[in-house]
């Protein structure tokens, strides 16, 4: 995969990710400790674990909504840039400001949109675990709270090197 | 309702958007616009497509196969396979093709052996004497074999959208991965005699035994988990996870290059690869329930049915288009948006869902080399050093075989068919 790391980053942003980052690590180790207990209480000790499968799927979830967060500060999500190449160069720095000020803006509507998700899931407890569906479900908020921090910065990068080279 | 869903996600796609986002935006501008369905529904639909144990087998695939290439494993791999075809004409051609064949049973996607074996093969071919496009061509049409031998991230991916059984899948993708193989180490034969690339004598290469002795940790990896698989001993993502476990074993323990801050880097490395495609079925779920919702489904139906009744006919229709469109939209999200629609369309025509998970797979997997857009192509080409276009020549011949394979397989559904009817039911 290529990676790009687009712009300088704000120490708020290189801390938030390395948070995250170690948050990724913790829960990965997490999800293949408790799949594989899985295997060996249901085949070797023939006792089958009742909570194991829905704990794993939930650190799937956070690991996907984090992860997608960092993946989007390395470049990761791919795109389709056949039109965009054909375009003269100074057009490029514009549109791609555009484009991420309209993932901000979704990033934001979808913050605004988990509040009732999550208000909803307070009394909603997961049958296995018994824990509140919602802090399942603000992984995603929390993933684009850090998607509107960087695409943020990625516009500021963009408006700041234009303004360099005008002057 | 359709004609905005699509307007908002191709203008999105042309600004050269993740299209990840482009499928959430256009779901989320539809949802506004339409009024009567509730924003809400991206945050609940987004975290249902994700919620999926079947969907856990991704990351512990792209973490087994991570850990057993950083053990050195490709190496191995590599050797035992020259001692195998090296003295083949077209030498490393041949080396790369069988390497790519053993490394797609452990590894389930076609971009980490593009990578991991490309930039290994690539440069010792430039050496050789091989053209770079050539080099480029033989590397990105072998790796497209990762997603057709299983293990499979695609097929995963088909499975858990399509209700389908994931070992019936990975059983079934036996055959036309060998059959790819196989085309293309005849298709790198012909063209290495009229370009006279040079084969190594067999006396010069390393005898087979030891070379199969030092990779045998590696070789039984695919033995482990297809194996847990098709004896019904595990599920796929209970087989991925014992993956895992069996490359941090063999990391630690026997090749001894596994260190603790490498595992750390590796796992989350894995988790940002799996959440750049788990992001988009979280996404393009909204996007998928839309159309639903608009029966875009029938409407392609009754287009296809208007053509022809006949299912062969259709198939071939439906693969055209999926070519067409992997010309210049990359794998996995062709798969995603596009399984959904074509599934009621598949059973309206009585095609077996497993037949024609296979089928797909191999269309889009082929998108993913085809140029100008080619995910596998680029990673080969960056490594080689070399436009897309400048790789042109080489590739022709060696995407020819792909699609012959696939219109085979397409005709003689027994191609697919026949293992897993043998061994799955």
């Amino acid at each position: 995969m290529p990676e790009s790391e687009v712009g300088r980053r704000s120490k708020l942003q290189s801390v938030l990710l390395s948070v995250a980052a170690f948050a990724v690590f913790l829960i990965s180790v997490v999800m293949v400790l408790v799949t594989l207990a899985q295997v060996i209480f249901r085949y070797v000790i023939e006792a089958p674990l009742p909570w194991s499968e829905e704990l794993a799927r939930y650190c799937f979830v956070w690991i996907v909504f984090l992860g997608g967060a960092i993946g989007l500060s390395r470049g990761i999500h791919l795109g389709v840039d056949l039109f965009v190449n054909k375009l003269p160069d100074r057009m490029k720095p514009g549109l791609e400001a555009l484009s991420n000020a309209l993932i901000a803006c979704f990033a934001g509507a979808v913050v605004y949109a988990s509040y009732p998700v999550i208000n909803m899931n307070m009394m909603q407890r997961s049958p296995a675990l018994g824990v509140q569906m919602s802090w399942i479900y603000i992984a995603i908020p929390i993933s684009m709270c850090l998607i509107i921090l960087i695409c943020a910065e990625r516009i500021v990068d963009i408006l700041r090197a234009g303004r360099d080279r005008k002057g | 309702m359709l004609a905005v869903l699509f307007a908002t996600f191709f203008v999105l796609l042309l600004l050269n958007m993740p299209i990840a986002f482009a499928l959430g935006i256009a779901a989320a501008v539809t949802l506004a616009y339409d009024g009567t369905l509730p924003l809400n529904s991206i945050v609940t639909r987004a975290f249902v497509g994700v919620d999926s144990f079947t969907l856990l087998a991704i990351p512990f695939f792209i973490i087994a196969g991570e850990l057993m290439n950083a053990c050195g494993i490709t190496e191995r791999i590599v050797a035992f396979s020259r001692s195998l075809v090296g003295h083949i004409r077209g030498g490393l051609a041949h080396v790369t093709i069988v390497s790519n064949m053993f490394f797609s049973g452990i590894s389930g996607s076609a971009t980490a052996d593009a990578s991991a074996l490309g930039s290994m093969m690539i440069p010792a071919m430039k050496r050789n004497g091989f053209d770079a496009d050539y080099a480029v061509a033989v590397n990105a049409s072998a790796s497209a074999m990762g997603p057709i031998i299983p293990p499979s991230i695609m097929m995963v991916i088909y499975g858990s959208i399509a209700n389908v059984s994931i070992a019936q899948l990975f059983l079934g993708g036996f055959v036309p991965g060998l059959m790819v193989g196989l085309g293309l180490m005849v298709m790198a034969y012909f063209i290495a005699g009229k370009r006279d690339y040079p084969a190594p004598r067999r006396s010069e290469l390393p005898p087979v035994l030891p070379s199969f002795r030092d990779a045998l940790w590696a070789l039984a990896m695919p033995v482990i988990i297809l194996g847990g698989i098709f004896s019904g001993v595990f599920t796929a993502t209970e087989a991925g996870v014992v993956a895992v476990a069996y490359a941090t074993l063999v990391g630690t323990f026997v090749y001894r290059t596994l260190t603790f801050s490498l595992f750390r880097k590796l796992l989350v490395d894995a988790a940002v690869t799996t959440a750049a495609a788990m992001f988009l079925i979280a996404m393009a779920t909204s996007f998928a329930w839309l159309l639903a919702w608009a029966g875009f489904g029938s409407a392609v139906l009754e287009v296809l049915g208007g053509i022809s009744a006949n299912p062969t006919i259709a198939i071939l229709l439906i693969l055209a288009f999926i070519l067409v469109l992997g010309l210049f939209i990359e794998g996995i999200p062709v798969l995603i948006i596009f399984t959904p629609v074509l599934l009621p369309v598949v059973h309206g025509l009585g095609i077996d869902p497993v037949f024609f998970g296979v089928v797909l797979v191999m269309a889009v997997v082929i998108g993913s080399v085809t140029p100008p857009v080619g995910i596998l192509t680029y990673i080969c080409c960056a490594i080689a050093g070399i436009t897309i276009s400048q790789a042109f020549r080489g590739l022709v011949p060696f995407c020819a075989v792909l699609i012959a394979v696939l219109i085979a397989v397409a005709l003689f559904p027994g191609l697919v068919m026949t293992v897993p009817n043998i061994f799955g039911r």
